[in-house]
């Protein structure tokens, strides 16, 4: 009988210990396996939204200089390709809604960054500090 | 617990698959409103209206090769309903040649060094400026073309534009022994007398004769080549007129496209700044643009060389420009640009966004080299520099674009 109180209580302690490593370990492990799930595809997006960031500010820059029709006609299409950041801003959400916190959409910022890096230079260029 | 992990995540990627994708009534009226401020207007607006008799005789025309000087085309001989009014080759093949598409160009004959231009459209209000070089152009003091003060029309382009195929060398008269040698000057004169040697010919047919007088409201013996011309024009106006495309259908009369094709909509009027030059009802400017395409067969000015615009201007600011081409029925219309150079629409917007992605000169000669860089500066010299494309957007692009089709007015 003590034999058995002892196994019980030995079998008891294990469970507990599985359930607790478990309930650390699945949320980051469920949230790393969505990064790795949706990284090339939000990496495209957050690349598409900058180049249709970039664009619309060249645009309306150069708006400010000269107002042809084709200048015109420039900073419509650039608005129109805003769209990008819309489809940016939705999985981004959508992200969130499944777990993601902004430090994992950070990393995979990061990431995305470094992917479309020639080099040290633009990760640098990235970061650094401007006046 | 493994596969509850993957049952997850599948449906958490399902899940943000569909929450973005597809239509939105957003993106639907962002696109119908950018089409309508590129100057996208109901196609009814733009229809002229056509003599039924002359348009009927007109078809029969154009089906004719008495019309062609000493060689046996017509018009329909590269405007084929098969290549959606082109014929289907890169280079048009004229007299001599014999079958259609391939077989045409492996059988031998006069190689027209253009590509075939498709005819949609041609006679709507608006349609000013016609073949690749623009050497039809309506402007506000009349209608500049080769014609100079002797022009047939200072109103209709296409009546003008269509005189010019029945005197063109290795369109419809074959350079021979047979051809005087003041006929291959291809002048005012020249042209005259061709027009007149077929205009007899016309007049002595015992059918097309008396039907052409009659549509035309004169006497067989008061023909001439400018009733056989209207006529002819008459057709290709009614013919070819667009009266109704998917697109059209979607911006005005609640008509649906695909989610592939509403995104390839918002980048062409959006970051693929296709709107830029392809404006309009019918998608293009009608104005001239250089566009690093490479040059297929021997050109216009020859050795591989066309000048396109300058060959009508004698500006150097119009070297290496050609038309914009309307986009009407594109998908169908290959090959494409100016000399059919491109196989494939997917690679004609390649082109236009990155033309040095596929681009060997090793294979090219010293000569084709300093051509392709002279189109290529022309290009980076004159126009704004598109943002890239992936492989998917360009896909979605031409989704678009095969929603362009012309159809009839009545689905």
């Amino acid at each position: 009988m003590a034999w058995v109180s002892r196994q019980s209580k030995l079998f008891l302690i294990v469970t507990f210990s599985i359930g607790i490593a478990v309930g650390l370990l699945a949320a980051p492990a469920w949230r790393w396996s969505l990064v790795q799930l949706h990284q090339a595809e939000y990496g495209d997006l957050t690349f598409k939204c900058d180049s249709a960031m970039r664009a619309h500010y060249l645009a309306k820059s150069q708006l400010s200089h000269s107002t042809t029709q084709s200048d015109v006609e420039r900073l419509r299409q650039t608005e129109l390709a805003l769209i990008d950041c819309q489809d940016y801003d939705l999985m981004q959400k959508n992200l969130m809604m499944w777990g993601l916190r902004e430090n994992e959409l950070g990393l995979m910022r990061l990431k995305a960054i470094e992917a479309d890096a020639d080099g040290l230079k633009d990760v640098v260029e990235s970061h650094e500090i401007r006046y | 617990m493994k596969s509850v992990i993957k049952i997850m995540l599948g449906i958490s990627a399902y899940c943000l698959l569909v929450s973005f994708s597809g239509n939105s009534p957003m993106r639907e009226e962002a696109l119908r409103r950018a089409a309508i401020q590129a100057g996208v207007v109901p196609l009814e607006e733009i229809q002229i209206e056509t003599d039924p008799d002359l348009v009927e005789i007109g078809a029969v025309l154009f089906e004719s090769e008495l019309l062609s000087f000493n060689g046996d085309t017509s018009c329909s001989t590269c405007h084929l309903d098969e290549f959606a009014s082109a014929d289907g080759l890169p280079n048009a093949v004229g007299t001599g040649g014999h079958g259609e598409g391939l077989k045409r160009l492996e059988s031998g004959g006069d190689v027209v060094p253009r590509n075939t231009l498709a005819l949609w459209g041609r006679g709507s209000k608006g349609f000013d400026t016609l073949f690749w070089d623009g050497k039809i152009k309506r402007t506000d003091n009349g209608i500049i073309s080769q014609f100079g003060s002797s022009v047939p029309s200072n109103d209709d382009p296409l009546f003008v534009a269509v005189h010019l195929p029945f005197v063109e060398i290795r369109e419809m008269v074959v350079r021979d022994s047979g051809v005087r040698e003041d006929l291959e000057k291809e002048d005012v004169d020249s042209a005259a007398e061709i027009y007149s040697v077929l205009t007899q010919r016309i007049q002595e047919d015992i059918e097309l004769g008396p039907a052409i007088a009659a549509a035309n409201e004169v006497s067989v013996e008061a023909l001439e080549f400018k009733h056989i011309a209207a006529s002819v024009a008459a057709f290709i106006r009614e013919r070819f007129s667009v009266r109704r495309t998917r697109f059209h259908d979607f911006v005005f009369n609640g008509g649906e496209l695909s989610a592939e094709e509403l995104e390839g909509g918002l980048i062409f009027y959006g970051k693929g700044r296709c709107s830029s030059c392809h404006t309009g009802s019918l998608l293009s400017d009608l104005k001239f643009h250089a566009m690093p395409f490479l040059q297929a067969g021997f050109g216009k000015n020859g050795f591989g060389v066309d000048y396109g615009r300058f060959n009508v201007t004698y500006d150097t600011t119009d070297l290496y420009k050609f038309r914009t081409p309307p986009l009407i029925s594109v998908a169908k219309t290959g090959p494409w640009t100016h000399s059919g150079s491109m196989s494939s629409l997917q690679n004609v917007i390649v082109a236009h966004l990155d033309p040095l992605s596929a681009y060997d000169g090793s294979g090219r000669s010293a000569r084709q080299r300093r051509e392709d860089l002279a189109r290529l500066a022309r290009w980076i010299d004159t126009e704004a520099l598109p943002e890239p494309l992936s492989g998917q957007e360009i896909e979605s692009v031409v989704s678009f674009l095969e929603t362009l089709n012309a159809g009839p007015a009545d689905p």
